[in-house]
C-alpha cells in the first residue's frame, strides 16, 4: 500500500490524489495504481466475509467498480480508506445477501461450543490465517462477527441489514465467538 | 448494555488486529478479471434506447408516407391550381392516348349502371358525343373526360368558370362510381396516365385541407413532484417533435425528448430501497436526479385566431427511458452501511407510462415558421424509477415549428 512504502504524508496523500484525479479521466494505469495500492487492505475485508479467496476476489473487483464508476462522488479533502471501506463492506453485505437464499443468516445452529470467555485464545496463528478462521465460520455468524466486531455496526444495524432480528443477531455473534475461540484453540492444541 | 462503551475481550481485539495488519500479496490475475470487468463495463451495456432515433425517424416516415393518408384530399387541391387545369385542359395530344386507356379500361369493366349516369349529364355538355348515337357503354366514360376537359377549357380559363361550368359533373361523380378504379389501384403507375381533374372535379370548399407535417424543435423547464412533496429546482427538457397534420384542425405528433427530472420524494412515496425493506420508516426523503428520454405520442386539436395565430389543445402518452437515475437518501438516523447515495443506469423503462397534456398557443412568424408556447402536464400511469414513484411534471415549453 502507498502507506507502507513509508512515504512522507504529504507525499502519500499527493500520489493517491494523482492517482484518484487519473482515475476520474478513466485512465486505466491510474486505476491499476489504486487497485494495486489498496489490494490488500480490501483482501482483508473482502476475505472475512466470504470466507475464501477465490469469492473475495469476485467480491474485490465488484467493490473497485464501483469505486471507480463512482469516483467522481469521492470528496478528495477526506481519506480514501473509509470510502472504501464503506462501498467493499456494502459490497460483501450485497454478496451474503444474494446468497442468503443458499444459506440462511437467521439460523442459529446448535454448535457444541464452549462458554465464550474475555480471555483472548492463546494462539500462534498468523493474520492471514486468523481471517481464514473466520471465513469459516457460518454465513450466519461470520456476517454477524465481521460487522459487529471489526466493523463497528450496533446489532440493531445488523438486524436490519441481514433482515433477522436484534436477538438473532446477538445469539450468532455469541456463537460465532464461541465456535472461533474454538477454533483457534484446536488449532494450537493441533501445533502445540 | 451500551454498545458504544462496551469492553471489547480479547478475541474480539486479536480479529481486529488481524483484520487491520493482515497482508495479501497482489494478485495479477484479480487485476486481469478487475480489467475484463472495466472493459465491458466501458463497453457499456447495449444501448437499445439509441435504436429509438433511427425506429422513431422511420416511423414518422411511414406515418407521412403511408400510402392513402390524405389521398382523398389531394383531389381537391390540384383542381385549385390553377396552372395545372390550365395545363392540362389544352393539352389536346394528351387525351386521346388518356381517353384510350380509359377507353381499354371501361370496355373491359363497365356495367350497365354507367348509362344511367350518363342520363344525368345535360346534352349541350357533351360536345364529343354525336347524338343520334345509342348509348355505348364504352364509349360513355371517355366521353365525359373529354367534354369535362372541354368544359374547363372553353371557360375564360379561370379557375372560377371552370368549377361552375363542370358543376353537373361534379355532382354526378362526387361519389366516384365503382367501375371508376381508385388512385390507389394505380400505385406505381406514372402519374401522368390520370387525370384527376376530368373525374375528380369535386367542389372546391373554403375550407382547404391541410396535409404534410411540421418539425417542432421545443426546450421546456421542467418541474416535477411526486405526492405531497414539493417540486425541487426545475429540470429541463429538450426535443424535437415530428407533427403530421390529419385534416385542417386536427394533427398527431411523434418524437423525442430529453429531460433531466428533479424532485424531491418523502420516504412514504418512494419504494423503500432493498437494504432498508425491513424499516421503510427508515428514510425519510429521498432527492432525485433523473435523465430522462421521453417518447411522446399525441393527438392535437387547432382552434383558429385572428391573424393566422392558432390555440391548441394536446392529449397523448409518452414513455419514459430512465438513462440515469441518481438518489440521494436521508435516514431517520445515522445509517452506517447504508447507500447514502445511489445511481443506475438504463435499469427502468416505463412505456406508455406517462399520460401528457398541454394547452399552447401558436403564431407564424414566417412562410413556414411559427413560435408556440405551451403549458403541460404529465401525469403517470405507473410508478416511476427504481422508487416507483408517482412523477407529476408540469411546465412551459417554448417550441420553434417548421412546416415542412
Amino acid at each position: 500500500m502507498v502507506m507502507e512504502r513509508g512515504l512522507p504524508l504529504t507525499k502519500i496523500e499527493k500520489l493517491l490524489d494523482l492517482i484518484i484525479k487519473g482515475c476520474r479521466e478513466n485512465d486505466r494505469q491510474s486505476q491499476q495504481e489504486l487497485y494495486r495500492n489498496f489490494y490488500s487492505y480490501a483482501m482483508s475485508i473482502c476475505v472475512r466475509y466470504t470466507g475464501n479467496e477465490d469469492d473475495a476476489v469476485e467480491v474485490l473487483n465488484d467493490g473497485f467498480l464501483k469505486v471507480f464508476a463512482n469516483i467522481e462522488k469521492f470528496d478528495i479533502n477526506k481519506p480514501f480508506k473509509p470510502w472504501l471501506r464503506r462501498i467493499l463492506v456494502n459490497s460483501c453485505i450485497d454478496h451474503i445477501k444474494k446468497n442468503a437464499k443458499h444459506s440462511h443468516l437467521a439460523d442459529i445452529t446448535e454448535a457444541n461450543v464452549h462458554q465464550s470467555t474475555e480471555e483472548a485464545p492463546d494462539h500462534n496463528l498468523s493474520y492471514q490465517e486468523i481471517l481464514s478462521k473466520i471465513g469459516k465460520l457460518s454465513p450466519a455468524y461470520r456476517a454477524v462477527f465481521n460487522l459487529y466486531v471489526i466493523d463497528g455496526y450496533k446489532h440493531q444495524e445488523i438486524a436490519e441489514q441481514l433482515g433477522i432480528t436484534v436477538s438473532t443477531s446477538k445469539a450468532n455473534l455469541t456463537r460465532a465467538k464461541a465456535v472461533l475461540r474454538s477454533m483457534m484453540e484446536k488449532e494450537v492444541y493441533q501445533y502445540g | 448494555m451500551d454498545e458504544e462503551k462496551r469492553p471489547i475481550d480479547g478475541l474480539e481485539h486479536i480479529a481486529k488486529e488481524a483484520a487491520e495488519k493482515a497482508q495479501f500479496d497482489f494478485n495479477p490475475e484479480a487485476w486481469k478479471a478487475m480489467e475484463a470487468k472495466l472493459d465491458s463495463a466501458d463497453r457499456t451495456p447495449f444501448a437499445w434506447w439509441k435504436l429509438l432515433f433511427p425506429i422513431g425517424a422511420l416511423l414518422v416516415l411511414l406515418l407521412i408516407f403511408w400510402p392513402g393518408a390524405g389521398e382523398s384530399n389531394q383531389l381537391p387541391e390540384q383542381v385549385e391550381t390553377p396552372q395545372e387545369t390550365e395545363t392540362a385542359s389544352p393539352n389536346s395530344e394528351q387525351i386521346p392516348v388518356k381517353d384510350e386507356i380509359f377507353d381499354t379500361e371501361s370496355s373491359q369493366t363497365v356495367s350497365p349502371p354507367t348509362e344511367e349516369k350518363r342520363e344525368t349529364v345535360p346534352p349541350q355538355n357533351i360536345t364529343n358525343a354525336e347524338p343520334g348515337d345509342s348509348p355505348r357503354s364504352t364509349a360513355s366514360k371517355s366521353e365525359r373526360f373529354v367534354e369535362s376537359t372541354e368544359v374547363s377549357s372553353q371557360g375564360t380559363g379561370s379557375r372560377n368558370n371552370a368549377i361552375s361550368n363542370s358543376q353537373p359533373f361534379t355532382v354526378e361523380f362526387a361519389q366516384t362510381p365503382e367501375w371508376i378504379p381508385s388512385t390507389r389501384a394505380f400505385l406505381g403507375v406514372p402519374e401522368v396516365f390520370f387525370r384527376k381533374d376530368s373525374f375528380g372535379t369535386l367542389p372546391v370548399t373554403e375550407e382547404k385541407v391541410k396535409r404534410g407535417g411540421a418539425w417542432i424543435f421545443f426546450g421546456a423547464a421542467d418541474f416535477s413532484s411526486v405526492g405531497s412533496e414539493g417540486s425541487s429546482d426545475p429540470g429541463t427538457m429538450f426535443g424535437v417533435l415530428r407533427e403530421s397534420y390529419v385534416g385542417k384542425h386536427w394533427s398527431f405528433s411523434f418524437g423525442l425528448g430529453y429531460a433531466v427530472k428533479k424532485y424531491s420524494a418523502l420516504g412514504a412515496d418512494y419504494e423503500t430501497p432493498y437494504w432498508a425493506r425491513n424499516n421503510p420508516d427508515a428514510v425519510e426523503s429521498i432527492i432525485a436526479n433523473c435523465l430522462v428520454i421521453d417518447i411522446p405520442l399525441n393527438v392535437r386539436r387547432y382552434f383558429d385566431a385572428k391573424n393566422g395565430n392558432k390555440f391548441f389543445v394536446s392529449s397523448g402518452i409518452s414513455s419514459y427511458f430512465m438513462v440515469r437515475e441518481t438518489y440521494d437518501y436521508t435516514y431517520d438516523q445515522p445509517r452506517p452501511g447504508w447507500n447514502s447515495t445511489w445511481e443506475i443506469r438504463n435499469e427502468n423503462q416505463h412505456l406508455f407510462g406517462i399520460a401528457n397534456f398541454s394547452v399552447g398557443y401558436e403564431t407564424p412568424i414566417g412562410k413556414n415558421l411559427g413560435l408556440g408556447i405551451e403549458p403541460f402536464v404529465q401525469v403517470p400511469l405507473s410508478g416511476i424509477g427504481f422508487g416507483q414513484v408517482d412523477l407529476f411534471s408540469f411546465g412551459v415549453k417554448a417550441a420553434i415549428k417548421i412546416n415542412k
